[in-house]
C-alpha cells in the first residue's frame, strides 16, 4: 500500500516534471528559431557600407546608419526623459507616501499606464508635444513619447531597488539625526542607484524597438541627415524595418536588407540588456549587505 | 513611514522627590507604550537615568527593552501606529512634548543597534555622516573630529591608514566600534545600545565593554543585553523588565546580590528566560 502510493506520487512528480519542462523547451525553441531565422536571413546583409553608409536607390541599397544613430539617440532622450520622472514617483511612492487608498490607486493608475498600447502613446504624443507643444515631428517630441511609455518599467525598477535597500540603513541614519529627505539622498538613493539604472537599462530595450510611438512623433522615412538639434525628424530602425517592409515600391528586392536591419536591432537591444544584466549581477556579487 | 506617533497625555503625576545629590537626566514617569492599536507593551513604567552612568536593561526576550530603549530618540515614531502615554524627560523637557523635533532629538541621544550597520561608505565618511549633516564641512575640524571619535571607540589605531576604504571590510567587531564613534561624533549627551555585543565573538565583546566602560566617564549610557555577566561587569545600575513592566531597578551590585524581588532572582540566576 505504502510503497504503491509512493510510485504513483513519483509517476506523477515525473509527469508534471515532464510538462514543464516541455512548456520551457517550446519557449526556448522559440526564441531560439527566431534569432537563428534572422542571423541565417540577414548576415549576408551587415557589412561596414552597411553599417556606416546612408541609404541609397530608394533603400534598395547602401547602409542604416542613420537609422542606427537616430534610434540611439531616441533610446537616450526617452531615458532622460523617463529616469528623473520615474525616480522621483518611486521615491514618493516607497518612501513619502502614506499606504492607504489614494497610493493604491496610484499605483493602479501606473500598472494600468504599463498596458496601455503603444499606437496610443503615439497618438498622445502626437496631440501634446508635436501639435499642442509646437514640437513638430521631432527627436524632442519622440524621446518625450518614449520616455512616458517606458516610464512605468523604469517606476517599477527603481521601487524595488529602493526597497532592497535594508531598513538597517535608514535607521542608522536617522538615529544620527538627519531628516527622511538626507537620509534619503545621502544613504539610500547611493545605495539604490546601481539597481535602479540597470533595472531601466533593462526597460529602454522595448523603448529602442518600438514603432508606433515615434512613427507619427520623431521619425522619418528618409533623411541623409543626422540629427543636429532635438527639433529634428530622425532616421529610426524599427520604423525604418516598417516602411522597407510595407512602404516601399521595392518590397523585394529590400528583403535582406529588411532582415539585416532586424538583426542589427535585435542586437542592439539584446546588447544593451546584457551590459545592463552584466552589471547587475557584478554589482550584486560586490554587495555585502 | 509616519514620524507622528498620536499622543495621549496621561494625569499629571505627583512631582518626583528630589533626589540626593545624583543629577537625572532622562526621567520616565507613568508610561504606557502601544504597537499598533491595542497591543501594550509597556506598560506603568517610572524610571530615573542617571547622569554619567551606565545603565543596564535586562530580562526575557520580548518582555520590552527594545521599545523601552527606543522610547528616548523616538525610533518608535518610524513604526505605524504607535502611541504613547505618559512622559519622557529629558533634561527637564518632554521629549513627546509638541516643541521639541526628533531629528534634534537624535542629534543628542545616539544610538548603536544590536547589528552592526555602518553605511556602504568609506570608514572616514561613516564618521563624519553625523557632523556633516549638521553642516560640518570645513576639512581640518572634520579631520579632527573623526580622529577624536575613532579613538574615544579604540578603533583609530586600527584603521587610521585605511579611513578611506570601505567600512563593509571591516571585521564585525570593528564595525561595531565604527558605529559607536559614528554615534559619537554627534557629540551626543546619551548613548543608547541595544545588543551592541550580540553579534560579536568574545574578544571582540571584551572590547566593546572595555570602551563602554570609559565612555561612562563622558557620556550617559543605556545598554540593552541578555549576557547577566556583562551587565554585572560594564553598568552602576540595572533594570530589570519582565513582560513590559519594570520589576525592579537598582544599584547593579544591589541587583546581583540581593535583589528584592522573586522574579528578579529567578532570571539573574538563570532559573527562567
Ligand atoms: N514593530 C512591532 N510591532 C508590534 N509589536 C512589536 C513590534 N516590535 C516589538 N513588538 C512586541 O513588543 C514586545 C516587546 O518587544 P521588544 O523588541 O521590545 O522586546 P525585547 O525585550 O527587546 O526582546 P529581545 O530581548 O528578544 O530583543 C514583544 O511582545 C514584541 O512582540
Ligand atoms: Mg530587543
Amino acid at each position: 500500500m505504502n510503497t504503491r502510493t509512493l510510485a504513483s506520487r513519483k509517476a506523477r512528480q515525473s509527469l508534471a516534471f515532464g510538462i514543464i519542462r516541455l512548456a520551457m523547451l517550446m519557449v526556448v525553441g522559440a526564441l531560439g528559431g527566431i534569432i537563428l531565422l534572422l542571423v541565417v536571413q540577414g548576415i549576408g546583409a551587415i557589412n561596414w557600407t552597411f553599417l556606416t553608409d546612408v541609404p541609397r536607390d530608394s533603400m534598395t541599397k547602401g547602409g542604416i546608419f542613420p537609422a542606427i544613430v537616430g534610434t540611439i539617440y531616441l533610446t537616450l532622450g526617452a531615458l532622460l526623459t523617463a529616469l528623473p520622472l520615474g525616480l522621483a514617483s518611486a521615491v514618493y511612492l516607497s518612501e513619502y507616501a502614506t499606504q492607504g487608498r489614494l497610493l493604491g490607486l496610484v499605483r493602479l493608475g501606473i500598472q494600468n499606464l504599463a498596458g496601455v498600447p503603444s499606437v496610443v502613446f503615439g497618438l498622445f504624443g502626437l496631440a501634446l508635444f508635436v501639435v499642442h507643444f509646437h514640437m513638430g515631428v521631432s527627436l524632442a517630441a519622440g524621446s518625450l513619447t518614449l520616455g512616458l511609455l517606458i516610464l512605468p518599467t523604469v517606476i517599477g525598477a527603481s521601487e524595488e531597488a529602493l526597497r532592497a535597500v535594508p531598513a538597517m540603513f535608514r535607521e542608522a541614519s536617522l538615529s544620527l539625526g538627519a531628516t527622511r529627505w538626507q537620509t534619503i539622498r545621502k544613504v539610500v538613493l547611493p545605495a539604490a542607484m546601481p539597481g535602479i539604472l540597470t533595472g531601466s537599462i533593462l526597460g529602454i530595450g522595448r523603448a529602442a524597438g518600438e514603432t508606433a510611438p515615434i512613427m507619427f512623433t520623431a521619425a522619418t522615412f528618409y533623411t541623409l541627415q543626422l540629427p543636429s538639434s532635438p527639433w529634428q525628424e530622425v532616421m529610426a530602425l524599427p520604423y525604418h524595418i516598417y516602411v522597407l517592409a510595407t512602404a516601399g515600391t521595392h518590397i523585394d528586392q529590400t528583403r535582406p536588407l529588411q532582415f539585416g536591419t532586424v538583426l542589427v536591432l535585435i542586437t542592439l537591444v539584446l546588447g544593451m540588456s546584457l551590459t545592463a544584466i552584466l552589471i547587475r549581477s557584478r554589482l550584486r556579487k560586490s554587495k555585502k549587505w | 513611514m509616519v514620524e507622528s506617533p498620536a499622543r495621549v497625555a496621561a494625569p499629571s503625576p505627583p512631582t518626583a522627590s528630589p533626589q540626593e545629590n545624583e543629577e537625572t537626566v532622562l526621567e520616565v514617569r507613568r508610561l504606557n507604550f502601544y504597537y499598533d492599536g491595542d497591543a501594550l507593551a509597556l506598560s506603568d513604567i517610572n524610571m530615573k537615568i542617571l547622569r554619567h552612568r551606565v545603565t543596564a536593561l535586562i530580562g526575557p526576550s520580548g518582555c520590552g527593552k527594545s521599545t523601552f530603549l527606543r522610547l528616548f530618540n523616538r525610533m518608535n515614531d518610524l513604526i505605524p501606529g504607535t502611541r504613547v502615554e505618559g512622559q519622557v524627560l529629558f533634561e527637564g523637557v518632554d521629549i513627546y512634548g509638541s516643541d521639541l523635533d526628533p531629528v534634534d532629538l537624535r542629534r543628542r541621544v545616539g544610538m548603536v543597534f544590536q547589528k552592526p550597520n555602518p553605511f556602504p561608505k568609506s570608514i572616514y565618511n561613516n564618521v563624519a555622516y553625523g557632523p556633516r549633516l549638521l553642516g560640518l564641512c570645513d576639512q581640518t575640524a572634520l579631520d579632527g573630529l573623526v580622529e577624536r571619535s575613532l579613538k574615544q571607540a579604540a578603533l583609530w589605531n586600527e584603521v587610521k591608514d585605511i579611513l578611506h576604504h570601505s567600512a563593509l571590510g571591516l571585521s564585525g567587531g570593528q564595525q561595531q566600534r565604527l558605529c559607536i564613534a559614528r554615534a559619537l561624533a554627534n557629540q551626543p549627551e546619551v548613548l543608547l545600545m541595544d545588543e551592541p555585543t550580540s553579534a560579536l565573538d568574545p574578544i571582540a565583546t571584551a572590547h566593546i565593554e572595555e570602551l563602554v566602560g570609559e565612555l561612562r566617564r563622558d557620556y550617559t549610557v543605556v545598554i540593552v543585553t541578555h549576557n547577566m555577566q556583562q551587565a554585572a561587569r560594564v553598568s552602576d545600575e540595572t533594570a530589570f523588565f519582565y513582560m513590559g513592566k519594570l520589576v525592579e531597578m537598582d544599584k547593579t551590585s544591589l541587583i546581583f546580590t540581593r535583589p528584592r524581588h522573586a522574579q528578579t532572582e529567578h532570571y539573574i540566576t538563570g532559573r527562567f528566560g
